[in-house]
């Protein structure tokens, strides 16, 4: 099911949370449980299959790797050893296998089970944290379920480690103020996906329909601007959805996005963008490779061994490569420039650098074919054969499409967010959230549905 | 459970769910939207009552009767039309054995309009049947013995043309027609009247047809009572994939055309068939797949008659070998790229209707 369909708005949102109301405090976790079951069930039953084995098996193996108290001295020796050996063998093959099935999806299968990637990742780290003593395996087999299933996270995230939700799996408050708290941002959420990202994502299907090699310069500029927003609109919105409904139940899940387009390096973004994720390749992989404490050289590799991973994660194509090696070339060009003093002051100059450079960036992410990926690059800067372009695209672009990406540049400046805080809970906002919640129904009953880009990772 | 603020009230503490609700009241009745909760309730408690055994599964009753018109096609020259018509002249009470008074002998092909006039006018008959222009005989008969041998009158062929046979011909339709329009490499000739986003349900009546001098544009069924066309090729369906059921869809497809047979009788119509996407688009799992399309040119397909209505498959054109859009001509999976829009075109040149 989807955050932006009329099912889950109209039918599941309401029923669930009556539902879940009216469950008694110990239960709730089972009437969660049932209802990210019914949730998740709406797709390909092997989909389905796979994500329940997934959790029958992480679950068994964390509960194995289990390091119980801090061993002891008496505990070392032969015996300790070989104990260690056996975990550290049940480690490896867990963690092979879990990635198996990720590569399996991602590469051979013409369909990826929903929320793959994500959950994949939250139980690698699972596994890792338990494995290496940080945190106690879940003993409960439901809450593990539940911690790896959960409806507003199951889809796209955000990534959330273990030890940040153990205890609120246990037990957490649920007050009326949440539930409204959570459900307004999820309204929020909501507007920026159907009124922003799916209006500006128009014009890059617009783009997509006329050829990448049909464009002229203004026109090719003006797609890389839309996708950007739109990418972000997309996403962002997702975000706040999956963290109004975790809010909703109870849950304070981590942000995802802090204004990303008003960093002022390519390094700064990647901390504002899909944070979770980051946080995650920073801890499993980077910390483990050394991050910067072997000196430059490692530093430079180990950087390179993580893009490739997270544009690995995104998809296997080649242009998903590029765009990992062009992004890590770009920080590694800004951890050498950033040492000259004077460029930590700038204000102005670092960020038409990052919206020249991500916007140039994201069509490594959105074109898959490379020649199309070439001739739209090419296109950009005014270079190599346009075919059958016709030269006042750009006009009718900014027609159709000026006033929303106005609007999208503005609302990335995080004025929105800005508002919606100060304006919490207070009459005028309840009642203009309340009234743009039922303006996205419309919306998306009028067109159809949108799904999410990020639903295809 | 729930804990509130002291002395808070319930207005305010509820407030936004409380705004949700009104305004969501207020959209359900405005655009007439209940029945998005009322049926499947009612059907829920349809299956309820089914498994309490308290209501009979009821099959799906036989259809409303309906005055059926039959059209039976005489099979001249074969001497079965003597007791086609012989049953058909018995319904209006007709005695043979007057046949020979007749000045225009028995009943053939070539006289029958003049001989039904005279057995009417010598009240051998009660009726004169409307013969219409391709020789069929209209009645209320519904006997299915009487099309064993259907006639097939001298069929349109399908032949090569030149650019300036469009002159005369209007396409309608989606986004794809616009593509048509705007990267056909037509050369003016052919008028056309499509938008992005355009369904079958809205074909006729949406507003998209610019009219010289004036702001404001007019609905396809207006402009049709205006200008008459001797082809009209008609390109819907992508959009509503996901609305309604093929049937529904069918019988939409049906009336347009029977809307548009009266608008343009003398037109042929020419329903093209939906145009597939290509296999990735179609793998996404959503309403936008190619068996989905498949079905409803299959359903499409049986509105054609060979005589006003006709199908094209213009997915021969631009299909690969399994019978997807040819992901080389596409960008998006949907739509044909400008520089291969032309491949339709010169499908379109090299099959036209010629008679």
């Amino acid at each position: 099911m989807e955050f932006g369909s009329i099912e889950f708005l109209l039918y599941f949102l309401p029923v669930f949370f009556l539902f879940y109301a009216i469950t008694p405090k110990r239960l709730k976790n089972v009437a969660l449980l049932a209802g990210s079951y019914v949730f998740y069930a709406q797709g390909t039953l092997s989909h389905g299959l796979v994500l329940v084995i997934s959790i029958l098996v992480n679950y068994g193996v964390g509960r194995l790797l289990d390091q119980g108290e801090k061993p002891d001295a008496s505990q070392q020796g032969d015996f300790g050893e070989k104990r260690d050996k056996k975990r550290e063998l049940l480690f490896m093959v867990a963690v092979m296998g879990n990635l198996a099935v990720l590569c399996h999806f991602k590469i051979w299968a013409e369909a990826i089970p929903l929320g793959l990637s994500f959950y994949t990742f939250q139980v690698l780290g699972y596994l890792a944290d338990v494995h290496y003593g940080e945190v106690r395996a879940e003993r409960s087999l439901a809450r593990f379920a539940l911690y790896l299933g959960m409806f507003p996270k199951v889809c796209s995230g955000p990534i959330t480690s273990y030890a940040e939700l153990k205890d609120q799996l246990e037990s957490r408050e649920i007050t009326i103020a949440k539930v409204q708290d959570g459900l307004r941002l999820f309204v929020l959420g909501l507007a920026f996906k159907t009124l922003l990202a799916d209006r500006i994502g128009i014009l890059w299907t617009e783009v997509e329909k006329t050829g990448y090699a049909s464009v002229s310069w203004r026109y090719a500029w003006l797609g890389a601007f839309g996708y950007s927003l739109m990418l972000y609109f997309d996403f962002q919105g997702y975000s706040m959805m999956a963290i109004g409904l975790g809010k909703m139940t109870g849950f304070d899940l981590p942000e995802n996005f802090n204004k990303p387009y008003l960093a002022r390096s390519v390094r700064e973004f990647y901390r504002r963008w899909h944070i979770t994720m980051g946080t995650w390749f920073r801890k499993y992989v980077y910390f483990h490779l050394g991050g910067n404490r072997k000196g430059e050289g490692r530093t430079v590799l180990n950087l390179l061994v993580v893009w490739l991973l997270t544009g690995f994660w995104h998809g296997i194509s080649p242009n998903f490569f590029m765009w990992g090696v062009f992004l890590w070339s770009l920080i590694v060009a800004e951890r050498l420039i950033e040492r000259i003093p004077i460029v930590k002051q700038l204000m102005l100059w670092p960020r038409l650098y990052l919206w020249f450079v991500i916007p140039i960036s994201w069509m490594f992410f959105a074109i898959t074919d490379v020649q199309d990926l070439q001739a739209y690059l090419m296109r950009m800067f005014g270079m190599g054969h346009g075919i059958n372009v016709y030269y006042g695209d750009w006009l009718v672009c900014l027609k159709r499409h000026g006033a929303y990406l106005i609007a999208g540049v503005i609302c990335a400046t995080g004025v929105v967010e800005t508002i919606f805080e100060k304006l919490r809970n207070k009459f005028l906002s309840n009642l203009i959230l309340a009234i743009l919640f039922w303006i996205c129904v419309w919306k998306i009953m009028a067109a159809g549905s949108n799904p999410f880009a990020y639903v295809s990772f | 459970m729930m804990r509130a603020k002291k002395g808070e009230s319930f207005l305010k503490r509820y407030q936004f769910i409380l705004f949700l609700l009104l305004y969501g009241c207020i959209f359900m009745t405005a655009g007439n939207r209940w029945n998005l909760y009322s049926e499947p309730i009612s059907h829920l408690i349809l299956q309820a009552k089914i498994l309490l055994g308290k209501e009979e599964v009821q099959a799906a009753g036989p259809e409303e009767e309906q005055p059926e018109k039959y059209v039976f096609r005489a099979a001249f020259g074969d001497g079965k039309t003597a007791e086609m018509l012989g049953l058909y002249l018995d319904e209006l009470e007709y005695d043979e054995t007057v046949e020979a008074d007749l000045e225009n002998g028995p009943l053939e092909p070539g006289n029958m309009d003049a001989w039904f006039e005279e057995a009417f006018a010598k009240g051998l008959i009660d009726d004169v049947p409307e013969l219409a222009e391709t020789g069929y005989v209209e009645t209320d008969v519904d006997d299915p013995f009487w099309v064993d041998e259907p006639w097939e009158p001298a069929a349109p062929t399908w032949g090569s043309v030149e650019e300036t046979y469009f002159d005369d011909a209007l396409f309608l339709g989606d986004s794809r027609v616009v593509g048509l329009r705007d990267y056909g490499k037509m050369n003016g000739h052919g008028t056309f009247y499509a938008e992005e986003g355009l369904s079958i349900y809205k074909l006729l009546s949406k507003k998209i047809v610019p009219v010289p001098g004036q702001r404001s544009k007019i609905s396809v069924e207006e402009a049709l009572g205006q200008t008459q066309y001797a082809k009209i090729y008609i390109m819907v369906g992508i959009n509503e994939l996901d609305v309604g059921t093929t049937e529904r869809f069918k019988e939409a497809y049906q009336k347009t055309i029977e809307r548009i047979r009266e608008l343009q009788p003398n037109a042929k119509i020419i329903i093209q068939s939906i145009m597939m996407v290509s296999k990735r688009r179609s793998a996404k799992g959503d309403f936008v797949n190619n068996a989905k399309i498949q079905e409803r040119n299959e359903a499409i397909k049986e509105l054609a008659d060979d005589v006003n209505v006709f199908y094209l498959n213009v997915n021969e054109a631009v299909m690969d070998e399994d019978g997807s859009l040819n992901a080389k001509y596409t960008g998006d999976g949907i739509h044909l790229k400008a520089q291969y829009v032309p491949v339709w075109t010169e499908y379109l040149k090299t099959h036209a209707l010629i008679w």
